[in-house]
């Protein structure tokens, strides 16, 4: 199956709606300028990738639209030419978007033969091999993409818009038959849902106490492909609330992503499963993070979740980072709990990011740093009291993990398929297991955010250094 | 391939510094050439300055600063105060100054070099013994 995609934000894609939908019933135009994401080596079936971005919608201006009709549009070659000029100053992909009537989505002979045209314009004024790409957005709400490249096409095989609602276009998804498995979720759901499951590539990054739920959640409720990265070995005290694990783990010394992968394996639902022993800084996992639709951030390593935060804003993946607050009294004894709390949040553009809500702990992540690639060093910065030593570990309890996991994974099947209403769509949840209340929390970002304030990274995509951080 | 991000490549080339990435082992860092010390100040008017990048940055913090060849406080004839400890760095022998952002002072993500050298010129100008 070929594997170019397209993800594109609800708030572009309204944009899109707006300039191609004329109010007149003619077709409009537009174009969208997409970053772009690379992948040489896509972890699920080792052949290259290439994601394409929505970054900027450029309408087309009434006075530029030379003739529009109920069945086609034509614009003057000046507005395509100006449009390739932004897009090579960037490094962008332009995609030409335009609207059919309902019924028709397919490429007619029409769109052939114009787009041909069109972007032949790009490869005569530079010999461009930049891929072009072409867009239909039919009055049912319908899309259907393809890529031009040296002259040929290829076709879109999934188009993503993403944000507060997960809406995924590929073929098949209405005709499937969806597996009986499933069939109990889809009298609730619908079975739309579980073809968008099965199609789903979800990464879950640590694999203890929050992450082994998800992973097994994830795989219970028919996501196709599961991707788990945690760099820990089983160890005595996880037994506690690692699922799929064992006392012979621990003797055995086996990885966290192992246990987990068993645990999926053996319910043998023919889900695709992909482990990475390792740490999500390093270059292994940048690549394998690239090829997924969605992220659940289980790690409570202060790095790891700098990097989730960047990668839902440049690439257009949605996270769902989640994290459990258990804190005692001091000095108390027997213990008193002071702190029950278990908060999932979703990152994606126009949400404000995990800096901004102070998930993300500076001081924490640099001494985290520092100790992991310079323990030397490190040893001597907190002798030295400039950096905070490890404290004391926390505590930790299973029925509070999984519960976190089982808000999180829903959130997921809120934002695919909408059961909640008018409740959907918050940013952030805390569920407090004391007083077992369930509260939205809100929070305004940092105006000068490089990372959710300001756009500058949105859909951008591949950028050296990788997500314009050093890593 | 670079490891500092884009906008402090630019910043770096937009103000004409003259600078080179190294990296090590188990750290990296940004070399600045001909940096200007304050004027009649030090036993030196220009030495070459060392900033260490941490992974994460420039949503994880700058922290210290180095500089090769040693200096000391003209008058004094001694070096500042925390201005004392050796590094090693690119086979050089590099002096640390241990100056510290005080705690929340770093804005993850929106602080950067551009921000850090106006910290750096401010120490060198209060330095004492």
């Amino acid at each position: 199956m070929n594997l170019d995609t397209l993800t594109i934000t609800e708030e572009h894609y309204e944009q899109l709606k707006q300039a191609t939908f004329r109010s007149d019933g003619k077709e409009g135009a537009a174009f969208l300028l997409c970053g772009r994401s690379y992948i040489e080596n896509e972890i699920w079936t080792e052949k290259r990738e290439e994601r394409f971005l929505s970054r900027e919608v450029y309408v087309i201006p009434d006075d530029e639209i030379v003739s529009s009709s109920t069945a086609d549009v034509t614009f003057r070659h000046e507005t395509y030419l100006r449009v390739l000029k932004i897009a090579e100053e960037k490094n962008y992909a332009v995609a030409l978007v335009h609207s059919h009537p309902k019924g028709h989505l397919y490429f007619s002979k029409t769109d052939d033969e114009g787009e041909a045209g069109l972007f032949q314009l790009a490869v005569n004024r530079n010999g461009s091999k930049r891929p072009q790409l072409s867009i239909i957005i039919e009055r049912d709400e319908n899309l259907l993409a393809r890529v031009w490249h040296e002259n040929r096409t290829r076709p879109i095989s999934l188009i993503r818009i993403i944000g507060k609602r997960i809406t995924l276009h590929y073929e098949g998804k209405h005709t499937t038959l969806s597996k009986e498995e499933f069939a109990r979720q889809a009298l609730a759901f619908g079975p739309a849902l579980n073809n968008d499951l099965q199609r789903l590539k979800v990464a879950v990054i640590g694999c203890g106490g929050t992450g082994s739920p998800t992973a097994m959640l994830l795989a219970r409720l028919g996501i196709g492909h599961i991707l788990l990265i945690d760099d820990d070995f089983v160890e005595k005290t996880n037994l506690n609330r690692l699922h799929g694990s064992s006392v012979s783990d621990v003797k055995n010394k086996k990885p966290k992503v192992k246990v987990v992968e068993n645990l999926i394996h053996a319910m043998e639902l023919g889900t695709i499963v992909k482990t990475i022993k390792g740490s999500v800084e390093s270059k292994e996992c940048q690549e394998a993070l690239k090829s997924v639709d969605l992220i659940f951030g289980c790690t409570d390593d202060h790095l790891g979740r700098m990097i989730l935060n960047r990668i839902a804003y440049c690439y257009l993946i949605p996270v769902i980072d989640m994290g459990l607050a258990m804190k005692v009294q001091e000095n108390v004894s027997p213990p008193v709990l002071q702190t029950l709390d278990g908060r999932v949040t979703y990152l994606f553009p126009n949400e404000v990011c995990l800096l901004c809500r102070k998930v993300i702990d500076p001081k924490k992540a640099y001494a985290e740093t520092l100790r992991k690639n310079n323990p030397q060093e490190y040893a001597k910065q907190v002798k030295e009291e400039y950096v905070e030593g490890e404290g004391n570990p926390s505590p930790s309890v299973v029925t509070f993990t999984t519960d976190l996991a089982s808000m999180a994974v829903t959130e997921l099947i809120d934002r695919l398929q909408g059961f909640r209403g008018e409740h959907s769509g918050a940013a952030e949840r805390r569920r407090k297991y004391i007083t077992c209340e369930e509260r939205r929390t809100g929070a305004t970002a940092r105006p000068e955010c490089p990372v959710c304030s300001n756009k500058k990274y949105y859909g951008r995509g591949d950028m050296i250094p990788f997500l314009d951080i050093s890593l | 391939m670079s490891f500092l991000p884009e906008r402090d490549r630019d910043y770096l080339k937009e103000k004409g510094y003259e600078y080179q990435e190294y990296t090590e082992e188990n750290q990296r860092g940004i070399i600045l050439k001909n940096w200007s010390l304050p004027s009649d100040k030090f036993t030196l008017d220009k030495i070459d300055l060392l900033v260490l990048i941490p992974v994460g940055y420039p949503d994880n913090r700058l922290d210290m600063f180095y500089n090769f060849p040693e200096v000391l406080l003209k008058q004094e004839q001694q070096k500042a105060r925390a201005a004392d400890q050796p590094l090693q760095f690119n086979s050089t022998q590099w002096q640390r100054w241990s100056r510290h952002l005080a705690g929340d002072a770093w804005r993850p993500g929106i602080d950067g070099i551009h921000t850090f050298i106006q910290a750096i010129q401010q120490a060198l100008m209060e330095a004492r013994v």
